[in-house]
């Protein structure tokens, strides 16, 4: 569960042997994780797998039962100031009394320390972190009146005021306009090119090729993992999904044939 | 009115009550927020446990013990309901409802043991049930005040962490901050303005007082700092009323009035808060109707002015009746007021008339084109 | 098997003692009275004991077993056991189940509870011996009922205790008499008094009602501040069944007014003192009583009658004296 002495540094995010057991049944088991700096990562897997689960875990919300995460060679403890989380929109309540503004302020509480009240400098970074998400018009508007897209937004202004190096977010797609897929996407890639590595835990399938270089593959054990056009697959995709998929070209509408499988990992 | 704020007694009840209106409102608006509401519920019945178990321990009504008893039991049964919940299948509602109800009987069943104790100085821990407002001493005041001002401080230090914990505890809990404990300070918070409240209120009472001003606050502001102000100063309202009130109607007991009127404030707040109150929404929904009422009335004009080819085309009032069915002269006539018809007349037997002016014919034009609907091509 | 079981009891039946008679009371008060004309022939127990305050007493289910074997019930009436009316009422159906100062009084005895009339008779007769003596006949008929072998004895002791009853009454009259004029007013926490105001001819005033049901008002803890400070009353009585808040109240509001008012004495209003002290009979429980108040409002105790040294075996310094100013 530590780790020790800068083991693997090189590596953005590093987890083995994670297993996370709930009321006795393991949700994730067996775990080799190994993401390089500066991807954009995706994980997918169906419901149920354990995708939300290992974030929570890498975070340390959630208690693992074996294994260990590094982030580039600390444990995410000690990386916490490298780290940005955007938790599923669902996960809040968005009838609480705060303004924009207020909730993107909130990623630098970490920063501030137990005391120190946020000011005019921390003011200024959260507005500049608006802007880049096309909110500063918004700032001051109440969070209840705001749209899915807007939410998602707003919490994406969040992570991105932290400065972190590492972002991970849970299904930050689900449920938005495509006007804010597009946008947000746009932003994590560039992100993406300034050098930071973002893991994301991705719902459609038919955008991870789009979007994505990056890609694990998880159904409670890692099926597979690697460059996206390496093991994006139907074979791949049926292990995790079990019972029928059919890739289609989108072009043409017809089947593709089968990539061969290259196993990576575990 | 002046004599009674001159009076010493009521000037103790009334700073007794103001102490229990600023803790209610400053700890009960993260309970509330938190959907804990029925901690406060739980909390306060298992304080009476405690009361009892400080009585039997030093045989005496000595408050300190007694109040150290209260919130011990207090806490455990908070701690308890953030155990069962984080690390069992039973949902916070089951937990509070086992917590609550087993608490209080256990208190129930040691008052009614303590009962039968030969001690002679059992007498009035009884009063903890329901509290005895009006015999507010100066201790009971410096105990109260001490509480407050810890709470009022440990808000102000933590506010931060207090505020992101209640609104996102999983982001929280990525940034480093110990989310559990701090959860457990929110919880523990509200046993101590149960203890507060205990000998005020009582333990059956006390309940309204964390939750009421809080959600009457919520209703007219829109920032937590605001929120937390105005519950505090609602909950002050609430004692102060209270307080004044059954002071000036004989054999009137404090504690219930000071909850009654909290419970006004909730109501009020409910209803007329602009933007979320009721009476708001009931007034929206009422111009909204008549809106489309007026909308279609224009259309249907426009429609007829067409077929006739006469953008003043004279409309007999019984027509439109029989078209809508209803009634159709308090829209006409609003209508009119906004200068969209203009009353004609055809033939002097027939009834009134009414025809589009220029305004109202390309008023409907305009209604027809928002909603899309192709314009009849003139002929 | 029967025949067994008969050759058993055969066998134990000398051994067997004789059974007495038992009865259960409600209060101390009633309990101590029936114990002095009993004796040894009759075994009563009292279900509340000291502390114990009669207006809130819900019967426990251990209660409940012991009515049952009760030979016969004795309770004080006028709505004082408050929560006991639907348990004594059912039971009575099938016992002996005596309301003793319904039984006893006269009507122009009895005080109203409210000016209004609106409570009801004043039940705490026992403050008055000279009114509470008349239940030792109505206890002495149904004692002979339960106990009819010791009939001769019951009413034996019945004439004695009447004739202490009748002396502790003298005394506490001759004591009450000492206090200055412009100083008969007792001060109580609830109005358990009026019976003993009226007989000895003292003002009474009690912070809470008749009965200790009701949460105290903002105006009664004014209006016994008021009056405390207009007249200069020197005491106010706390009292063992109930909680000194209210009491503490007034003598802090009484001080605001510039009035130094003391806490006397803690008085038994509801209930006795514990058993196996002074306090701890009916006799001890007035004796208290008497000799608190007296001194707290400046008078002067009479000496204690010499046909009622075995009512009070302690010395002087009861039991009350050390639950002055706490």
């Amino acid at each position: 569960m530590s780790c020790t002495q800068r083991h693997e540094p090189n590596l953005a995010l590093h987890i083995e042997d994670l297993t996370v057991a709930y009321e006795g049944r393991p949700v994730l088991w067996d775990i080799d994780v190994n993401i390089p700096p500066g991807v954009m990562a995706a994980i997918i897997g169906p419901n149920g797998a354990g995708k939300s689960t290992l974030i929570k875990t890498v975070l340390g919300l959630v208690r693992p039962t074996a294994g260990h995460i590094c982030v580039y060679g600390y444990t995410p403890r000690q990386a916490v100031r490298r780290i940005a989380y955007v938790p599923q929109r669902s996960s809040v309540d968005w009838d609480f009394p705060t303004t924009v503004l207020d909730v993107v302020m909130m990623g630098l509480y970490g920063q501030l320390g137990w005391l120190r009240w946020p000011g005019r400098k921390e003011r200024q970074r959260a507005m500049e972190a608006l802007e880049s998400v096309g909110m500063e018009a918004l700032a001051q508007r109440q969070i209840n009146q705001l749209s899915g897209g807007q939410q998602q937004r707003v919490f994406l202004a969040r992570a991105m005021v932290q400065d972190a190096d590492v972002l991970f977010l849970d299904e930050p797609m689900a449920g938005v306009d495509a006007t804010t897929e597009k946008a947000v996407v746009a932003l994590l890639q560039e992100l993406r090119d300034a050098g930071k590595t973002i893991i994301v835990v991705h719902h459609d399938l038919q955008t991870v090729r789009d979007y994505f270089d990056w890609l694990v593959i998880l159904n409670v054990r890692v099926i597979a993992q690697g460059r996206v056009r390496d093991i994006y697959s139907g074979a791949n995709l049926r292990r995790a999904y079990g019972g029928r998929i059919a890739l289609l070209d989108p072009e043409s509408g017809e089947e593709e044939p089968d990539a061969v499988p290259r196993e990576v990992g575990g | 009115m002046l004599a009674l704020l001159g009076d010493y007694t009521v000037q103790n009840v009334l700073l007794g009550a103001t102490l229990l209106g600023v803790v209610s409102g400053l700890l009960g608006s993260f309970a509330v927020l938190r959907q804990q509401s029925l901690m406060g519920d739980a909390l306060s019945h298992a304080a009476l446990p405690g009361v009892c178990i400080g009585f039997l321990i030093t045989g005496t009504r000595h408050l300190g013990w007694i109040m150290a008893g209260a919130l011990t039991t207090s806490v455990i049964a908070a701690l308890f309901v953030q155990l069962v919940v984080r690390y069992s299948r039973i949902k916070t509602d089951a937990g509070l409802g086992i917590a609550l109800s087993v608490s209080f009987a256990l208190g129930v069943m040691l008052l009614t043991w303590i009962q039968g104790m030969p001690n002679a100085s059992q007498g009035g821990l009884d009063t903890f049930l329901f509290g005895q407002a009006a015999a507010t001493r100066r201790q009971d005041l410096w105990f109260m005040g001490g509480v407050t001002l810890l709470a009022v401080l440990l808000v102000m230090g933590l506010w931060k962490q207090l505020k992101l914990v209640t609104f996102d505890p999983l982001f929280a809990g990525s940034i480093g901050l110990p989310v559990v404990r701090l959860e457990s300070i929110l919880t523990a918070m509200i046993a101590l303005a149960v203890v507060v409240g205990l000998q005020m209120v009582g333990v059956v009472l006390m309940t309204a007082m964390v939750i009421a001003p809080a959600a009457a606050a919520r209703q007219w502001v829109s920032r937590l700092e605001h929120m937390i102000l105005l519950s505090m100063f609602m909950g002050v309202i609430s004692g102060v009323v209270g307080v004044l009130f059954s002071a000036t109607v004989p054999h009137l007991a404090t504690g219930p009035v000071v909850v009654l009127a909290a419970s006004a404030l909730v109501a009020v707040s409910l209803l007329l808060a602009p933007g979320r109150g009721m009476l708001w929404s009931w007034f929206a929904l009422w111009r909204e109707r008549r809106a489309i009422g007026q909308r279609q009335m224009l259309t249907t004009l426009y429609k007829l002015a067409q077929h006739h080819n006469d953008p003043h085309y004279p409309v007999e009032r019984s027509m439109l009746d029989s078209f809508y069915g209803v009634a159709t002269d308090p829209i006409l006539r609003r209508l009119h007021e906004r200068g969209f018809i203009a009353p004609a007349s055809h033939m002097r037997v027939e009834g009134r008339h009414w025809a589009l002016t220029d305004a109202g014919y390309s008023e409907a034009e305009k209604v027809l084109e928002q909603l899309g609907m192709a314009t009849e091509e003139s002929a | 098997m029967r025949r067994f079981l008969q050759g058993l009891i055969l066998l134990l039946l000398p051994g067997l003692p004789a059974l007495a008679a038992n009865v259960v009371t409600t209060t101390g008060m009633i309990a101590d009275v029936a114990r002095n004309i009993a004796g040894e022939c009759v075994e009563v127990e009292a279900l509340m004991g000291p502390g114990v305050d009669p207006h809130l007493y819900e019967a426990r289910a251990s209660d409940i077993g012991r009515l049952r074997n009760a030979d016969a019930i004795f309770y004080n009436g006028y709505s004082l056991e408050g929560q006991l009316g639907s348990v004594l009422s059912k039971l009575g159906e099938r016992k002996m189940t005596l309301a003793v100062a319904p039984q006893s009084m006269v009507d122009d005895q009895l005080l109203m509870a409210n000016e209004d009339d609106s409570y009801g008779v004043d039940p705490h007769l026992w403050m008055d011996p000279g009114r509470w003596v008349r239940i030792v006949p109505t206890l002495r008929s149904a004692l002979q009922e339960v106990a009819p072998a010791c009939s001769d004895a019951i009413k034996r002791r019945s004439k004695a205790y009447k004739a202490d009853l009748e002396a502790l009454d003298q005394w506490i009259s001759d004591s009450i008499i000492t206090i200055p004029d412009e100083r008969r007013v007792l001060v109580t926490a609830h109005d358990a008094f009026g019976y003993y105001g009226d007989a000895y001819r003292l003002e009474v005033l009690g912070i809470q009602g008749i009965s200790t049901d009701s949460e105290p008002a903002i105006a009664d803890i004014r209006n016994v501040v008021d009056t405390v400070a207009e007249r200069g009353i020197p005491s106010i009585f706390v009292e063992s069944t109930i909680s000194r808040r209210t009491v503490e109240s007034v003598v802090q509001g009484a001080a605001r007014q510039g009035h130094d008012l003391k806490i006397g004495a803690e008085l038994y209003s509801d209930a006795m003192g514990e058993s196996g002290t002074e306090a701890g009979t009916y006799i001890g429980m007035l004796r208290s009583n008497t000799e608190a108040v007296t001194r707290g409002l400046g008078g002067t105790v009479a000496p204690w009658p010499e046909r009622l040294s075995d009512h009070w075996q302690g010395r002087d310094a009861g039991n009350h004296e050390k639950q002055g100013e706490q």
